[in-house]
C-alpha cells in the first residue's frame, strides 16, 4: 500500500509545442504598431477599439494591436518590417517609406499636429528664452510634434536648444507631461492629442499645468502598409479607416482616438510635408536624431 | 506443521499474527496516506507557487507583451528562473511563444491551451498537476483584453528531495511500526493467553490423569478470571462426578472394567481385582494377554470385538475362575462398544455379574418345586393378607378345588362351620405371636364335605420381622379320626346300650360338677336299679335281659332335657346327671318320667315282661359334696327307695 501510495499513477503534465500556428478559426492575423503614443496599456485602450473595428469588417482577417516601449523600439519594429500595418508619426513615417512601408491614410486633420509646450502654473515662463538654463522633457528625440518641431520651434525662438537648455527625454507623451507636473522638469513637450487626453484622465494634475505655446501644425499620424501585403486587404483597410466617419460606430471610435476621421494620403504627401521640415532640423542641429 | 499452523495453530498465534497484521494494515495505511497528504500538501503549494509565479509573471510581462518586445520578455523568463521552475514561457494570445525559459521554443505555438484561450473570461488556470510539475497558466491582461499568457511549469524543487524523504521517512516508520507492533503483539497476546495457556495446560495433565489440579485464579473478574473458575467449577463437578461413578463401580458387586481399543484396561474395580489376583494399578494399562493365559485372554477379546462390529451390547455366559482363592464363578457378561461424542471408538466398556448364588438358588427352587408338586401333604400359600398365591396337586387332590379357582381368595372359604370365631383367633394369635400353629382343623371340601386336617401353618417374615407369608401344610386324618372315634366308643361307652359307661360318666360327672359349681346351678345325680330284671334275665335269658337293657336305655334317654347324661354302671344300674336344676322339683318331674317310661311293658316276642325303676336322688349343692361321693349319696338314697317299696325315689337328705 505505501509503495502504491508512492508511485501513484501520475497524469502527463506539461506544454506541448507546434511549429504552425493553430489554425482553429481560419483567419490570418495582421499587427498593427502604434508609435507609442501612450503608455502600452493606455496605447490598447485607446487603440485596442480600432483593431476590433478592422477585423470586424475585414473578411478572414485578423488585426491585432502592437505597442512599442518607445520610439526606438516602434522603429526598431519598422525597420525589421515585423508589423504589418504602422500608425506612425510623420518622421517615422517618412522613415518607415525607406523600409517598405506605403502610407494608405492619415490619421487625423493635419491642423491637429502641433507641438505643445505644459508648464506648471506657478511657474509659466514668461517667453522662449526664459527657458535658457532649464530642462525640457521629451517624449523621444523622434516624436515629430512633441521633440522635433518644438525644438524647431524654440530655436526659431533665438533659443540654443543644444546648449541652452537641457533635453530629457522621458519615452512617452504622458511622462514628459507629468515630468513638469513633477517640477522634475520647467516644461512637458508634448503635442496637442496626447495633452487634450491627459487632461481628460487626469484632471486634477492638469489643472496644476497650463500649455504656455504651440509650434505650427504640420502634417498628422499616417497608416501604412508593409509593401508585401496583398493588395486587396490595404484596400480593404483603406476602405474602412476612410469610412469611419460614415457610421455612428465609426465616428465614436474617432471620438475615442481623438481624430477627426482618416483622411487619404500616400507616400507623396508625406514625403513632401516632412523634408523642409527635416531639412531645416539638419541645418539648424547637424543631423535627424 | 504447516505454515497455517505456524501462524494460527494456537490462540495466542492467532491473536499476536492478527493484532499484528491489523497493525501492520492500519500503519500502512495511515503512513500512506499521509505520505500521500504531504505529498499533495506539497503538491498542493508547488501549485500554489505556480500560481503566484505565474501571476507575477502576466502581471510583469504585460507591457513587454503588448510590445512584443521578445528582448524583454526573453529576459523576463531566463531571470524568473529559480528553484522548482521547470519552464516559464510567454505566449500572446494566439499561441505562439513570445519568450521562453528554452529559446528555441520561442516562435512555436502552444498546443494545449485552445480551449483556455477560448475561454470568454479566462483566469489562472492550473492546466495540469502531479508530483514532479505543476503547469500553471496566466492571462496577460492589459486594458481588460488577454493579450497574451504567462505559463509557468513549477517542479518539486527542493521538495522534491523532501517528498521523497517523507516517503522514504513514512516506509522506514512502517516498517520499525509494524515490527514493534508485532513484539507488542507477541508480547501482548503472550500476557493475555498466558492464563488461557495455564489453563490449557491443566487440561492437559488432567486428561492424562492428574484430576487434582486445577487452574489458578488470581481473583480477576475478565472474561479468563470466569473462565478460569468455570473450569475449575467444571473440573470439581467431574471429580465429583468421578468419585461417585469410582463409588458406584467400586461398590458394585460386579465386575466392572473400561478397556481401550487396543484391550488394555483404563479401569477396573475391585470385584475385577479378584479375577486376576491383582490391584487395580496393576491391571491398568495392560491387555488380557498380559493378564491371563492365552486362551482366556483370545476368547475375551474375541468378545470385546465382538461387541465393537455389533455396535451395541453383547452378552455371553462363562465359567471364570477367581485368581484369588480359586473359586469358580458363573458370569453374566455384558460388553458394550464405547464411543465420544463424534461417534469414534473409544474401547469397551465390560460388566459381568455373578450369578454362581442365583444358579444354585435356581436349583433349589427347582427342587423345592419338585417336593411342592410331588408331596402327598396339601401345600397353600397364602400372602400376609391370607390371599392364596399357590397351592400344590395334593390340596387339588385333598379337597377338590383346582389351583385356578382358589388363586387370590383367602384360605377362610376352607374353614368348617364346626370351628368358631375363638378357634380361628387363636389359630392367628399363635402365628402372630410364635409364627407357627399346630393342630387339627375341619376343612370343608369343593363338595361341601369335611374333612380332619393335620394342620401346620408357619408365617414367613421378612428382614424387618413383617409376615409376608403363610405356608399352611395339612394332611387329611379323617380316616384317623374315625379310628379314634370309634376307640373312644369303645372306651367310654356300654357295648350293649351305647349309653357312656361309668369311665365317661366320672368325665361328665366332674364336668357337670365343675360347670354347676361355676354357675350356682344345681345337678341333680340320679342312681336308677331296676326292679324285677333279675328274674327276666333268669327266665328268658341274657339276651332277653339284653334287649330289656336295651329298651330301658332308650327310654331313659328320651326321657332326659337336653344336656343330661345317662349311663349304665353295669347290670341294670343307671346314673343320671341332671344339670342346671333350678330346684328339686324340676329333678321330681324328670324323675316321674323316667318312672313311668321305665313301668311300662317290653314285649319280648311273645312274652311281655316289666319292669320298675328305684332311683336315688341327691342334689348339689344342696348336697354339697364330691362328685363320687355324690354318687354314693344317691346310691344311698336308692336302697331306701327300694325299701320303699320300688318303683320309686327318694331324694338323698329326705327322712
Amino acid at each position: 500500500m505505501l509503495l502504491a501510495a508512492c508511485a501513484r499513477e501520475e497524469p502527463v503534465v506539461g506544454p506541448r509545442f507546434q511549429v504552425a500556428p493553430p489554425a482553429t478559426t481560419g483567419e490570418v492575423l495582421y499587427r498593427l504598431a502604434v508609435h507609442p503614443l501612450h503608455n502600452p496599456t493606455k496605447l490598447l485602450q485607446v487603440y485596442g477599439g480600432l483593431t476590433d473595428y478592422l477585423s470586424a469588417r475585414l473578411n478572414a482577417h485578423r488585426i491585432e494591436l502592437e505597442a512599442s516601449n518607445d520610439y526606438a523600439h516602434f522603429e526598431n519594429k519598422a525597420a525589421r518590417r515585423r508589423p504589418e500595418f504602422l500608425l506612425p508619426n510623420p518622421y517615422q513615417a517618412w522613415r518607415a517609406l525607406g523600409y517598405g512601408y506605403r502610407v494608405i491614410a492619415e490619421a487625423g486633420d493635419s491642423a491637429d499636429f502641433r507641438g505643445v509646450f505644459v508648464v506648471r502654473r506657478d511657474r509659466v515662463p514668461a517667453a522662449p528664452a526664459a527657458l535658457r538654463g532649464q530642462a525640457l522633457c521629451y517624449p523621444a528625440p523622434t516624436a515629430l510634434a512633441a521633440a522635433m518641431l518644438p525644438q524647431l520651434w524654440l530655436a526659431r525662438q533665438g533659443l540654443d536648444v543644444r546648449g541652452e537648455t537641457e533635453s530629457i527625454y522621458v519615452g512617452s507623451q504622458e511622462s514628459a507631461i507629468l515630468s513638469a507636473y513633477r517640477g522634475e522638469c520647467a516644461v512637458g513637450v508634448t503635442w496637442s492629442l496626447p495633452w487634450r487626453a491627459f487632461q481628460r484622465t487626469h484632471p486634477a494634475e492638469a489643472a496644476e499645468l497650463v500649455a504656455v505655446w504651440q509650434t505650427d501644425p504640420l502634417i498628422n499620424n499616417a497608416v501604412m502598409a508593409r509593401d508585401d501585403l496583398p493588395s486587396d486587404l490595404i484596400a480593404q483597410v483603406q476602405g474602412v479607416l476612410l469610412a469611419m466617419v460614415t457610421e455612428d460606430e465609426g465616428r465614436a471610435l474617432l471620438q475615442r482616438l481623438e481624430i477627426a476621421r482618416f483622411n487619404p494620403a500616400d507616400d507623396v504627401r508625406y514625403r513632401h510635408a516632412l523634408q523642409a521640415v527635416l531639412d531645416e532640423y539638419v541645418a539648424r542641429f547637424g543631423a535627424l536624431p | 506443521m504447516t505454515l497455517r499452523d505456524g501462524l494460527f495453530g494456537t490462540l495466542r498465534r492467532q491473536l499476536a499474527v492478527g493484532v499484528a497484521l491489523v497493525h501492520a494494515v492500519m500503519m500502512s495505511f495511515f503512513v500512506a496516506d499521509l505520505v500521500v497528504r504531504q505529498q499533495d500538501v506539497l503538491q498542493a503549494r508547488q501549485v500554489e507557487e505556480a500560481r503566484s509565479l505565474a501571476r507575477t509573471l502576466a502581471l510583469s510581462s504585460r507591457a513587454w507583451v503588448l510590445t512584443r518586445d521578445l528582448a524583454g520578455l526573453a529576459e523576463l523568463t531566463q531571470a524568473g528562473g529559480q528553484s522548482g521552475v521547470e519552464y516559464l514561457m510567454l505566449i500572446d494570445a494566439r499561441g505562439e511563444v513570445l519568450a521562453h525559459t528554452d529559446p528555441a521554443r520561442v516562435g512555436q505555438y502552444v498546443a494545449d491551451m485552445g480551449a483556455l484561450i477560448a475561454r470568454p473570461e479566462p483566469e489562472v488556470a492550473v492546466l495540469g498537476a502531479n508530483p514532479k510539475l505543476a503547469d500553471v497558466a496566466a492571462p496577460v491582461v492589459a486594458a481588460g483584453r488577454v493579450v497574451g499568457w504567462a505559463r509557468v511549469g513549477v517542479g518539486q524543487g527542493d521538495h522534491a528531495g523532501l517528498s521523497a524523504a517523507i516517503a522514504r521517512d513514512g516506509i522506514v516508520y512502517t516498517l520499525v511500526a509494524i515490527v514493534i507492533g508485532a513484539v507488542l503483539a507477541w508480547l501482548m497476546s503472550r500476557a493475555i493467553t498466558a492464563r488461557l495457556h495455564q489453563i490449557r495446560t491443566v487440561a492437559d495433565a488432567v486428561r492424562h490423569g492428574r484430576h487434582e489440579l486445577r487452574a489458578s485464579d488470581d481473583g480477576r473478574n475478565d472474561e479468563i478470571g470466569v473462565v478460569a473458575r468455570g473450569f475449575n467449577a467444571m473440573l470439581d463437578a467431574l471429580a465429583h462426578e468421578r468419585r461417585l461413578l469410582r463409588t458406584l463401580v467400586e461398590t458394585l458387586p460386579d465386575m466392572v472394567w473400561v478397556k481401550d481399543t487396543a484391550g488394555r484396561y483404563l479401569l477396573c474395580n475391585p470385584s475385577l481385582e479378584r479375577v486376576f489376583g491383582r490391584k487395580e494399578a496393576d491391571i491398568l494399562g495392560k491387555t488380557d494377554h498380559e493378564l491371563l493365559p492365552a486362551d482366556f485372554a483370545d476368547h475375551f477379546r474375541v468378545h470385546d470385538l465382538r461387541a465393537i462390529e455389533a455396535g451395541g451390547p453383547v452378552r455371553n455366559e462363562e465359567w471364570v475362575t477367581l485368581a484369588d482363592d480359586g473359586s469358580r464363578v458363573f458370569v453374566e457378561t455384558v460388553k458394550t462398544p464405547m464411543y465420544d461424542a463424534e461417534g469414534r471408538l473409544l474401547g469397551v466398556v465390560g460388566i459381568a455379574r455373578d450369578y454362581t448364588a442365583r444358579l444354585r438358588s435356581t436349583e433349589q427352587l427347582r427342587l423345592s418345586a419338585s417336593v411342592f408338586a410331588v408331596c402327598l401333604e396339601g401345600i397353600v400359600i397364602t400372602d400376609a393378607d391370607n390371599r392364596i398365591i399357590d397351592v400344590n396337586p395334593a390340596f387339588t387332590r385333598i379337597t377338590g378345588f383346582k389351583r385356578d379357582e382358589v388363586l387370590g381368595r383367602t384360605s377362610a372359604f376352607l374353614s368348617s362351620a364346626r370351628h368358631g370365631a375363638v378357634f380361628h383367633a387363636a389359630v392367628w394369635q399363635a402365628l402372630r405371636e410364635a409364627g407357627v400353629w399346630r393342630g387339627e382343623m375341619w376343612t370343608q371340601g369343593k363338595f361341601g364335605e369335611e374333612f380332619a386336617q393335620q394342620v401346620s401353618i408357619a408365617a414367613l417374615r421378612d428382614d424387618a420381622g413383617t409376615i409376608t407369608h403363610y405356608i399352611e401344610v395339612f394332611t387329611d386324618i379323617s380316616d384317623l379320626k374315625a379310628h379314634e372315634a370309634e376307640l373312644d366308643e369303645i372306651a367310654n361307652h356300654d357295648p350293649l346300650t351305647g349309653l357312656p359307661n361309668r369311665r365317661l360318666l366320672r368325665d361328665r360327672l366332674s364336668q357337670a360338677y365343675a360347670q354347676a359349681a361355676r354357675g350356682r346351678s344345681g345337678l341333680g345325680v340320679a342312681l336308677i336299679d331296676l326292679d324285677g330284671f333279675k328274674p327276666i334275665n333268669d327266665s328268658l335269658g341274657h339276651e332277653a335281659g339284653d334287649r330289656v337293657l336295651r329298651e330301658i336305655a332308650a327310654r331313659l334317654s328320651h326321657c332326659l332335657r337336653s344336656g343330661d347324661t345317662v349311663a349304665r354302671l353295669g347290670g341294670d344300674e343307671f346314673v343320671l346327671l341332671l344339670v342346671n336344676l333350678a330346684d328339686a322339683d324340676e329333678a321330681r318331674q324328670v324323675l316321674e318320667r323316667v318312672l313311668h317310661a321305665v313301668a311300662q311293658p317290653i314285649t319280648l316276642g311273645e312274652h311281655r315282661v316289666a319292669v320298675s325303676a328305684s332311683i336315688g336322688l341327691t342334689v348339689f349343692p344342696n348336697d354339697a359334696v364330691s362328685p363320687e361321693v355324690l354318687l354314693r349319696h344317691a346310691d344311698a338314697a336308692m336302697y331306701r327307695a327300694k325299701e320303699a317299696g320300688r318303683n320309686t325315689w327318694r331324694l338323698f337328705g329326705d327322712a
